[in-house]
């Protein structure tokens, strides 16, 4: 019967011959060439600084001159007046609209100055959203504290104590996303690569299509290389194109100094699951405008999660559920806010569960559209 | 003694409803070459997928080389070449490209690739892409793939179906030589003329039966007409008529159409395969 086929050298075999296939496809070469140029351009089209003052939105009573005073030391602090505390709390949550991006609240109580004075205890409520970092939180505590003792000094013409602290309250409006104020640029920065990887899952989606469409697929199956060789190094070749292109990328908009390791794994992980979706729309479209819709129907809903992250307080369940939202909260979470391995382990997890449903699905349906060739 | 290694046993196929395959029963010797015609949608390619374990089959057995044929069973893919209907080669690659892959599949370290080339007229085309290839020359590039890893035995599906005539002429011939070689051939076809010049054995499908199954010669003697045309001179005009061999007292009729030296031509005339067909089946072949 001769010497048997070694199924390592089918599949190397196989993979070869999709890397000869899709770099002579001249329209993959050019958008692929030009989808990254463009991401790069992008990104250093980006502002890469953030605004630094500090929009405060102040509900009170009588404290209009030492906010004044205040706001004239202060430099980077801008104090934006409110009729009621309802007001300011729909204004920082987006209800109501400002001239000013207020995302931090005080809501002093009327008898503030009266009690400071007095040295007695008052309560002080402080509103953030969700983009807000702890340490802005915490300054805005010791901004209080500070006001109070200036007030009882500056009245009693005591410089020493007995001063009794107000309690300060601190309620974050939305989904509380701890971290250091992060430019646009920087918190798109690994998310170039997510896009990149859902483009390339359109590529793999046709290069399966057409091998289907083709009945190439048949031709090979006819020699010793069977259906679980062909499923591998399907499987290998569109996560090593995917994972490819997204690294390249990263290279050259420099984004691989914080925690490298850590976003290479997401993006692996994320590269097999555009294959497994790759999978799905190249199998289940019977022509190339079949896939096309195929793979513009998954990619809509999985690019959802990147601008939640972007625009943050909008992640809701729906998108929470998304196969792509582990991926992007991985990306974001170990590079923007350099958060460890313990810290992203959920979302590692998360997208690992995903990916098996993903890639099982895929292989099923590219196997039962195989059999019926 | 040649041996069976081709040996199908009432197997049967349906797509969900539609039974495509009937019981189907046939054995194929070594060095033997099998013509299956049948109309299209009567099966033919359906029993080729079986046989080649593309589809498993769901009622009967089949033994390729007296082993029963297992799903991607890869010791018999090894030694079985097969030619689909459909041109499936890998456009973006060039002729070459696309034998060095198939060699791959197969294990093979070692090939000419010129030689198989040329044998089949495309050497001069060897580095071209096969997306610039005319319909003969991607049926000759199927033929050279085909014929890559010295196939025991060839399933070969409609290799000549829509080639002009040299295209097909140059494919049988290369049919003719592995016939030589000793291998065995499993060709459907719905040429008639194709499968009487080629085939020691051929079986007529219809509707996903086999009707028929015998050699072309013991097909044409049983199922044909035992008929004689004569052409004979009535005054100035000349006259051509059939006579039934079958007829009482037709031999008398001859004798004295000779006798007489009217008689300018008399010809046998023997059925042929399509003839046989449509007699069996009620339809024509197309």
């Amino acid at each position: 019967m001769g010497k048997r086929v070694s199924r390592l050298s089918i599949i190397f075999a196989i993979i070869k011959k999709d890397f000869f296939e899709i770099f002579r496809d001249k329209l993959w070469v050019y958008l692929s060439t030009i989808g990254i140029l463009l991401y790069v351009l992008i990104y250093w089209l980006l502002p890469s600084t953030v605004d630094e003052t500090l929009v405060i939105g102040i509900y009170q009573n009588d404290m209009d001159e030492i906010l004044q005073e205040y706001s004239e030391q202060e430099e980077g602090l801008k104090f934006v007046e409110f009729e009621s505390s309802q007001d300011l709390q729909k204004t920082i949550e987006g209800e109501l609209e400002n001239e000013e991006d207020v995302n931090i609240g005080i809501v002093f109580p009327d008898d503030f100055l009266q009690k400071s004075v007095l040295g007695e205890k008052s309560k002080v409520e402080i509103y953030t959203d969700t983009s807000v970092p702890k340490e802005i939180r915490n300054a805005m505590t010791s901004f209080i504290r500070e006001m109070t003792f200036g007030i009882h000094s500056a009245i009693v013409q005591e410089d020493s104590f007995p001063v009794e602290l107000p309690d300060e309250e601190q309620i974050i409006l939305g989904e509380d996303r701890v971290g250091d104020q992060i430019a646009f640029r920087q918190r798109l920065k690994p998310l170039f690569a997510f896009f990149i990887l859902l483009v390339e899952s359109m590529a793999l989606a046709s290069l399966i299509a057409v091998e289907i469409q083709t009945r190439t697929i048949t031709a090979i199956l006819a020699t010793p290389a069977r259906l679980i060789d062909l499923l591998l190094a399907k499987t290998i070749f569109g996560t090593l194109l995917a994972f490819s292109q997204a690294v390249i990328l990263l290279l050259l908009i420099g984004a691989l100094g914080q925690n490298p390791l850590m976003l290479l794994a997401m993006i692996l992980l994320g590269a097999i699951m555009v294959t497994g979706f790759a999978f799905i729309s190249g199998s289940a479209g019977k022509d190339f405008m079949g896939t096309l819709l195929y793979s513009v129907l998954f990619l809509i809903p999985l690019m959802v999660p990147a601008f939640a992250v972007l625009f943050p307080g909008s992640a809701s369940l729906w998108i929470q559920i998304l196969p792509t939202y582990g991926l992007v909260e991985g990306i974001i979470k170990s590079t923007a806010y350099l958060q460890t391995w313990s810290e992203v382990a959920p979302y590692f997890l998360m997208v690992i569960a995903w990916n098996i449903v993903i890639l099982s699905a895929g292989l099923i349906i590219f196997k039962n559209r195989v059999k019926k060739l | 003694m040649k041996k069976v290694v081709v040996e199908a046993k009432n197997i049967s196929y349906s797509y969900g409803d539609f039974l495509a395959v009937k019981d189907v029963s046939f054995s194929l010797n070594s060095g033997e070459v099998l013509g299956f015609l049948g109309p299209n949608g009567a099966g033919k390619t359906t029993v080729i997928k079986m046989l080649t374990g593309q589809l498993e089959v769901q009622k009967g057995s089949i033994k390729i080389f007296g082993k029963r044929l297992k799903k991607e069973d890869s010791e018999i893919r090894k030694r079985i070449g097969v030619c689909f209907e459909e041109k499936n080669l890998y456009e973006n690659m060039t002729a070459r490209e696309n034998l060095q892959f198939f060699a791959k599949l197969f294990g093979i370290q070692k090939y000419d690739f010129d030689k198989a080339l040329k044998r089949v007229d495309l050497a001069g085309r060897a580095d071209d892409r096969v997306g610039t290839f005319s319909k003969g020359m991607r049926q000759r590039l199927m033929i050279a793939r085909t014929l890559l890893n010295t196939p025991d035995i060839l399933f070969l599906d409609e290799p000549t179906s829509g080639l002009d005539p040299t295209s097909s002429q140059a494919i049988r011939e290369i049919i003719r030589e592995e016939m030589e070689r000793g291998a065995t051939v499993f060709l459907t076809t719905h040429d008639m003329h194709e499968a009487d010049q080629l085939s020691h054995k051929v079986a007529f499908i219809n509707e996903g039966e086999i009707v028929a199954l015998d050699t072309p010669e013991n097909l044409k003697v049983e199922h044909g007409k035992r008929s004689v045309k004569v052409r004979v001179r009535r005054g100035k005009k000349i006259e051509t008529k059939t006579l039934s061999l079958e007829d009482e007292g037709v031999g008398e009729k001859i004798k004295s159409l000779v006798d007489s030296k009217k008689l300018l031509t008399i010809h046998t005339e023997e059925s042929n395969l399509e003839d046989i067909f449509i007699k069996l089946t009620g339809r024509r072949l197309e």
